[in-house]
C-alpha cells in the first residue's frame, strides 16, 4: 500500500521519511474493498489514523439505467430495474410496476398485491441477512458472513421457486405478478421463516452480543439525531436515530395497511444501533410474511395488459415510493403517451446514505472503522450510479 | 438479548456446536443441485413448431436474440426460414421471449451451467435438446393464464341472417376507430403476412399506422403495392390472415377488416391529397391494357405513375371486371369499387368502356398504335359439367347470372333451384339467387351440391356458414350425373356419391359410387364449377406466341414471347383479386424494363443498372479481398493494405445500398419521382461505363483501379444522398440488420 500513500504536496511519504511537515496524507480505498456491496471508492485525507476529510467516488457501476429505460418498451424495463439494487431488487420492480399502474389506471388483483408484499419482505429479509454478514466481515468476524449468506440462500431458493430466478426476479409486472405460487410454496416459506427465526439466537450469540462487535461498533459513526432529517436520512438508518418513520405505515402501498406491524426504533444512532435495528426488522418482517400467508386470498395474479409491443401508457407523471431495506425508495416516471417512458428517475436511499451522510460521518472516524461505518449505512453502489 | 452491555466473550464459541453438521454448500462437480420447476435456464426451441416470426427477438431488451436463416428450412405460408439464435453474453434470463412466443415453441430449461474458454460457444442456436444436448427438463414455460399476446379478435359486427337474406346490402359493418386500434394493437409485426400476400403488401406498417391513428400513412403504405385497397379490404382471400402468427395459438389479426377501416376512413375526395401520389411527367410512350379488372387497373396505376400514357380497354359498360360483374354487391358495394377505380382513372388513365378487343378493335391495331400491350381479360367463360341435359335453356352459368345481376338484366328466378359447385363463385351465385328467391317467393329453396365433401369445400368457411344461415341447403360430396328433364322442363339434378376428388398425387381425378344416387329437385340448374378464358382476340398471334401448357408462356415479369405483349391477371395466375393486382404491379415493372431497354437515348433500365452495379460491386469486393491477402504480411504494402481495408468497408456498404434498392418494390417509382432526369441519366451512364472498364487486366491492384473504385463509391454516395426517402432508409436499416446477423453466424 505504500505507493498509494502520498503527502498532500505530492512528495512520497515512504516509511522512514523524516519530514513531518506534511501531517495530512491521502489514502484511496476501493473500488474493491469489504466495506460495500459493490464497487465504490473513497478518497480519504488522514491525519495519523484519523480521517479529516472524506470524498466518495461513485460511478464504477454506472450503466445508465435511467437513460436506458427511455430507449426501451415499458415491458422491457422490468428486466432492467431489478439491476439497480442487487441485494434488494424487488422494490425497484414493484415501484416501476406501480408507477405504470398509476399512470395507466391499472388495477392489481388482490392476490397479486399480497404476493408482492411477500416478495418485498422476503427481499428485505435477504438484504438484511446480507448486511449482517457484510458488517461482520468489515470487522474481521468471518463466521457470521458464512452463516447469514448461507441462510440468505434459503430465501433465494424460495425466490427461485416462485420467480424462476434467484437474484434477479423479474417477477413484478404492471398489472400484477408473472406467476402464481407453485404447489406447496406457502408451507415452504413458513419452513424457511421458522428456520431463520430459530437461527436468530445463534446470531445473537455469535455476533450481536459478541464483545468484539460491541467494542468496535458502539459509538461509531453517530448520525446526529438533529441532523438526521435535515440530511435526508430514511429507512432503518433514520429509525436507528429514533424516528418512527416507515413508508409502509406513513404512505401505505399494496396491502401493507391490512397487515399489523410495529415500527421498531433505537436511540443511539451509531453503527451498532443501525445494525440492531435491522436485527429487529428481521423479526418484524417474519411477522409480516406470516400474516401475508395467512391472509392471502385466492384469485388471479395478473390483470391482462395489452400486447407489450404496442402498449402505450397514458401521458402524465407520477411519483411512487416504498420502503426498501435501505430506506425510502421512489420512482418518478413521466410518460408522453408513447410506448416508452419519457423519463424515469430513481430515488434510492443510497445516494443520501452512501455519499452525503457517509462523507460527513467519516470525518473524525479512525481509518479501521471506515469500512464498518460504510456498511452500517447499508448503501448500494449500483443504486448510486443508476 | 442484550443482557450484558459489554457483550459476551464466550458465547460466540457456541458456534462450535455446528462443527459436526453437514454444510449447506455442495461439492461441484461431484454433486449437482437441481434447479426448480420454473427455473429460467438455457433456452430450448422446438424448431418445427417455431414459425420464425422473430417476436422473441423483438421483445428481447438486450438484443440477445437474433433471427438467422437456417440451412435446410424454407419459407412457407406462415413460416419463415429464420430461427432464433441466442447470445448468452447478452441474455439476462428475463424470459420475456418465452412469455411472448407466438407458438410456445421457445421455452427455458433447468440447465444452468456452461463453462468454456471459447467465447463463441456462448452464442447458441437452441433446439429441442438444449445447449449441451442433454435434454434437461423444461424450466420457465409459457403459462396459459398469463399470456402477453391478445389472442382473441375484436368481434366484427355484421347483419344477422334475417336482416340480410332478402337484400344486397353489405353484410359486414366494419370497425369503429376504437375497435380498429384495439385490433391493430394485437399485431406483433412479424411480417409473415407480407410474405404470404401475393402483392407483398406492407401489412405490419399499415397496421402500425392504424394503431397510431395515422390513416393517410396507412393508405400510402397500401398504395405502394396495391392500388385497390378498398376492394381488398372487403373481398381479399386474405392469405395474410392464414399466415398470421397470432393464428397459431389464437385468432389471426383481422387484417382485411383493418384495411377496410383505414380506407373507409379516407374520403374519396381527399384521396389525392392524402395518398399524395405524384405522377411524373409523361414520357410520351403509350401502353394499352386490355381488361379493366384488378390486374389491368393495377398495371395502369403503376405505369401511369412512372410516366406512361395508359389506355384501358373494357368490354363491359363499366370498369372493374370480376370485382363488379362477379362479386355480389352484399360483399363489395359498387360505390366502394368506384372509389378505388375513380382514383386510378383520376391520375390520368384513359378508360374506354364498351370496347371489346377482338371485335371493336383488334389486337393487331393495338400493337401497331401502342408501345406495349397488356392483356388482362380474365376468366369470363363458364365451364359446363357436360352431363346430359346441360343444353336445356334453364341451365345457366353462374358467371353469366352474376353479370346479369350487376347489369340489372332480367333472368328467371324459380321457386326451386340447384347450384353445382363448391367454390366461392358457387356460393356467390347461390347466395345471390337465395336473396332473389326470398324477395320473390318469401322463402329460400335452393340446393348447393359439390364434388368436394364439406371439409374440403374450396369456398371460405364463413361463406358456407352464412349461406346456411340464409337457408341454403348444402349437399357436399355429390357428383352430377344427369339433369332430369320431363316434357322439356327440368325436374331436378341426379347425383351420385363422390368417393374421392383427388388421387394420391393430388391430381383432380374424381371417382363415384354409382349405386348411391340422389335426385335434388329444381326447375333451374346453375353450373358453377369454374371459368375459362376467352382468348379468341389473340387472332394471328395465337399461333406465333409460345405456350406453357394451356397458358401463355411468360417470364418473371409476365412478358410473353411476343416481347411487346404482357399477360396478367386470372388468365396467367390465380384466380383471385390480390394475385391479379400483384401480376399487374410486376408487369408494370416489366413494361418499364422493356421500353427503357429499347430506348435509344442512353438511359437503360433501372433494374439492370442496379444489377450491373451490384455484380460490379461484388467483383470489386472479391478483387479487394484477394489483394488484401496478397498484401498481408508484407511491410512494404502496409499502406496499401490500410487503403484496401477502407475500400472494402465502402464496398460492403455500397452493396447493401444497392441490395436495398433492388428489393424495394417502390424503388422504380421513387427514383423517378426523386431524381432529376438529367442526373438519373448521367449517373447511371457513369456506372455502366465503369462496368465496361476492363478490371481483370493485371495481377496487382493499381492506383488507377483504386481511384476508379473511390469514384464509384462517391457515386453511390451521391445516389444515396439523392434518394433520401425515409422508406428507403428504413429498408436499408432492415437489410443492414439482416446482413449483420448472417455475417455473425456464418463468419
Amino acid at each position: 500500500m505504500s505507493e498509494l500513500v502520498t503527502a498532500n504536496d505530492g512528495s512520497s511519504l515512504m516509511p522512514g521519511a523524516k519530514s513531518l511537515e506534511n501531517r495530512e496524507y491521502n489514502l484511496f480505498i476501493g473500488p474493491n474493498h469489504p466495506g460495500v456491496e459493490g464497487n465504490f471508492a473513497l478518497k480519504l485525507t488522514l491525519e495519523g489514523d484519523t480521517i479529516v476529510k472524506a470524498k466518495t467516488e461513485a460511478g464504477f457501476l454506472h450503466r445508465g439505467f435511467e437513460k436506458l429505460m427511455e430507449e426501451r418498451l415499458f415491458i422491457q424495463n422490468i428486466a432492467i430495474v431489478c439491476r439497480i439494487c442487487v441485494p434488494d431488487p424487488d422494490p425497484n420492480e414493484e415501484n416501476y410496476a406501480r408507477a405504470i399502474e398509476a399512470l395507466a389506471d391499472i388495477e392489481v388483483p388482490r392476490r397479486a398485491q399480497f404476493i408482492r408484499v411477500l416478495v418485498l419482505e422476503l427481499s428485505r429479509l435477504a438484504s438484511h441477512l446480507f448486511t449482517f454478514g457484510g458488517h461482520a466481515g468489515t470487522i474481521g468476524l468471518y463466521t457470521m458472513p458464512n452463516w447469514s449468506i448461507s441462510d440468505r440462500d434459503r430465501i433465494l431458493d424460495l425466490f427461485e421457486e416462485l420467480t424462476g430466478g434467484r437474484v434477479y426476479h423479474i417477477y413484478n409486472m404492471p398489472g400484477g405478478v408473472r406467476r402464481d405460487f407453485p404447489a406447496g410454496f406457502a408451507s415452504r416459506v413458513r419452513d424457511v421463516l421458522d428456520y431463520i427465526e430459530g437461527r436468530l439466537p445463534d446470531y445473537d450469540n455469535l455476533f450481536f452480543n459478541n464483545r468484539i462487535l460491541r467494542k468496535r461498533a458502539v459509538g461509531i459513526g453517530v448520525l446526529p439525531r438533529e441532523r438526521a432529517m435535515e440530511w435526508g436520512t430514511t429507512g432503518p438508518n433514520l429509525r436507528a436515530a429514533g424516528f418512527a418513520h416507515d413508508v409502509r405505515k406513513d404512505d401505505s402501498y399494496e396491502v401493507y395497511n391490512e397487515l399489523e406491524f410495529d415500527i421498531p426504533t433505537l436511540k443511539d444512532s451509531d453503527a451498532y444501533s443501525r445494525l440492531m435495528i435491522r436485527r429487529k426488522e428481521v423479526v418484524q418482517t417474519i411477522g409480516i410474511i406470516r400474516q401475508v400467508l395467512d391472509k392471502i386470498p385466492e384469485g388471479p395474479v395478473w390483470n391482462k395488459q395489452p400486447n407489450p409491443l404496442k402498449w402505450r401508457v397514458p401521458a402524465g407523471d407520477v411519483y411512487v415510493r416504498s420502503e426498501s431495506s435501505k430506506g425510502e425508495y421512489a420512482y418518478y416516471m413521466v410518460s408522453d403517451g408513447g410506448v416508452r417512458p419519457y423519463r424515469v428517475h430513481v430515488r434510492g436511499a443510497s445516494v443520501t446514505h452512501g455519499v452525503h451522510i457517509l462523507e460527513n460521518l467519516l470525518v473524525g472516524t479512525r481509518i479501521e472503522d471506515a469500512s464498518q461505518l460504510m456498511f452500517s449505512l447499508d448503501a448500494c453502489p449500483p443504486e448510486v450510479d443508476r | 438479548m442484550a443482557e450484558n452491555k459489554l457483550g459476551s466473550v464466550l458465547k460466540p464459541f457456541l458456534a462450535l456446536k455446528t462443527l459436526g453438521e453437514k454444510p449447506d454448500t455442495i461439492h461441484v462437480p461431484s454433486e449437482y443441485r437441481e434447479a426448480c420447476d420454473r427455473y429460467r435456464g438455457f433456452h430450448v426451441n422446438d424448431l418445427d413448431k417455431c414459425i420464425g416470426c422473430g417476436t422473441c427477438a423483438e421483445i428481447c431488451d438486450n438484443d440477445a436474440i437474433r433471427m438467422v436463416p437456417v440451412v435446410g428450412r424454407e419459407a412457407e405460408l406462415g413460416k419463415t426460414e429464420y430461427r432464433p439464435v441466442i447470445d448468452y453474453g447478452r441474455c439476462c434470463w428475463c424470459a420475456l421471449c418465452v412469455d411472448i412466443c407466438t407458438t410456445n415453441s421457445l421455452n427455458m430449461t433447468r440447465e444452468y451451467t456452461h463453462i468454456d474458454e471459447e467465447t463463441n460457444s456462448f452464442f447458441i442456436f437452441p433446439d429441442e435438446n438444449g445447449i449441451h444436448n442433454k435434454k434437461f427438463p423444461k424450466g420457465w414455460q409459457a403459462n396459459k393464464d398469463i399470456n402477453f399476446l391478445d389472442l382473441e379478435r375484436v368481434p366484427m359486427e355484421a347483419l344477422g341472417p334475417e336482416q340480410r337474406d332478402s337484400s344486397f346490402v353489405e353484410i359486414v359493418k366494419g370497425f369503429t376507430k376504437q375497435q380498429a386500434q384495439l385490433e391493430a394493437s394485437r399485431c406483433v409485426a412479424c411480417g409473415l403476412c407480407t410474405a404470404a400476400c401475393p402483392a407483398g403488401m406492407n401489412i405490419p406498417e399499415y397496421i402500425d399506422a392504424i394503431w397510431r391513428d395515422d390513416i393517410p400513412e396507412a393508405g400510402r403504405q397500401m398504395y405502394k403495392t396495391n392500388p385497390l385497397p378498398d376492394v381488398c379490404g372487403r373481398i381479399c382471400t386474405h392469405n395474410c390472415e392464414t399466415a398470421c402468427s397470432m393464428g397459431v395459438r389464437g385468432e389471426a389479426i383481422s387484417i382485411r377488416w383493418l384495411k377496410r377501416y383505414a380506407m373507409d376512413a379516407i374520403p374519396s375526395e381527399e384521396y389525392k391529397t392524402l395518398i399524395n401520389q405524384r405522377v411524373v411527367e409523361s414520357e410520351g410512350r403509350s401502353i394499352a391494357i386490355v381488361g379493366a379488372g384488378p390486374a389491368g387497373l393495377s398495371a395502369a396505376y403503376y405505369l401511369v405513375l412512372m410516366g406512361y400514357k395508359v389506355t384501358l380497354f373494357e368490354s363491359y359498360p363499366e370498369a372493374g371486371g370480376m370485382m363488379r360483374y362477379g362479386i355480389p354487391e352484399y360483399r363489395l358495394p359498387y360505390d366502394i369499387l368506384d372509389k378505388d377505380i375513380d382514383f386510378i382513372i383520376s391520375l390520368g388513365v384513359e378508360l374506354k368502356t364498351n370496347t371489346r378487343v377482338g371485335t371493336d378493335v383488334t389486337l393487331e391495331s393495338l400493337h401497331s398504335s401502342y408501345d406495349s400491350v397488356l392483356i388482362a381479360t380474365g376468366l369470363h367463360q363458364g365451364r359446363s359439367t357436360g352431363v346430359p341435359g346441360t343444353d336445356n335453356p334453364m341451365v345457366f352459368q353462374s358467371i353469366d347470372l352474376l353479370a346479369k345481376i350487376t347489369k340489372k338484366e332480367e333472368f328467371p328466378v324459380e321457386e326451386k333451384m340447384v347450384v353445382i359447385g363448391g367454390g366461392n363463385v358457387a356460393l356467390d351465385i347461390a347466395r345471390s339467387l337465395a336473396r332473389k328467391q326470398k324477395a320473390k317467393y318469401g322463402k329460400v329453396n335452393l340446393i348447393v351440391t359439390s364434388l368436394e365433401s364439406r371439409d374440403i369445400m374450396p369456398a371460405d368457411e364463413e361463406e358456407i356458414v352464412e349461406g346456411m344461415e340464409e337457408g341454403i341447403e348444402f349437399h357436399p360430396g355429390r357428383g352430377p350425373e344427369e339433369i332430369v328433364i320431363k316434357n322439356n322442363k327440368i325436374v331436378g339434378l341426379k347425383t351420385s356419391k363422390c368417393t374421392r376428388v383427388f388421387d394420391e398425387e393430388g391430381r383432380f381425378s374424381p371417382e363415384f359410387d354409382k349405386d348411391d344416387i340422389e335426385l335434388y329437385e329444381g326447375v333451374m340448374v346453375v353450373e358453377s364449377i369454374g371459368q375459362a378464358p376467352d382468348m379468341s382476340y389473340l387472332g394471328t398471334f395465337a399461333d406465333s406466341i409460345e405456350y406453357d401448357g394451356r397458358r401463355i408462356k411468360v417470364d418473371e415479369y409476365y412478358q410473353s414471347s411476343e416481347n411487346w405483349l404482357f399477360v396478367i391477371g386470372d388468365i396467367i395466375k390465380g384466380p383471385d383479386v390480390i394475385t391479379g393486382i400483384a401480376t399487374g404491379h410486376t408487369a408494370a415493372q416489366g413494361v418499364d424494363n422493356f421500353l427503357r431497354h429499347i430506348e435509344a437515348d442512353g438511359i437503360t433500365k433501372i433494374d439492370d443498372i442496379l444489377r450491373i452495379a451490384y455484380s460490379y460491386q461484388k467483383d470489386q469486393l472479391a478483387q479487394i479481398t484477394q489483394a488484401e491477402e496478397t498484401a498481408s504480411g508484407k511491410p512494404e504494402l502496409e499502406e496499401l493494405a490500410g487503403k484496401l481495408d477502407t475500400l472494402k468497408n465502402q464496398e460492403l456498404s455500397s452493396l447493401e445500398i444497392l441490395d436495398a434498392l433492388l428489393v424495394n418494390p417502390d424503388t422504380r417509382i421513387h427514383l423517378r419521382q426523386e431524381l432529376p432526369r438529367e442526373i438519373l441519366k448521367d449517373d447511371f451512364a457513369y456506372i455502366t461505363n465503369l462496368e465496361s472498364l476492363d478490371m481483370s487486366s493485371g495481377d496487382t491492384i493499381s492506383s488507377g483501379v483504386i481511384s476508379r473504385l473511390s469514384a464509384a463509391y462517391a457515386l453511390y454516395n451521391d445516389l444515396i444522398q439523392l434518394t433520401r426517402s425515409k422508406e428507403l432508409k428504413f429498408s436499408l436499416e432492415i437489410l443492414r440488420g439482416r446482413n449483420d446477423q448472417s455475417r455473425k453466424v456464418f463468419s
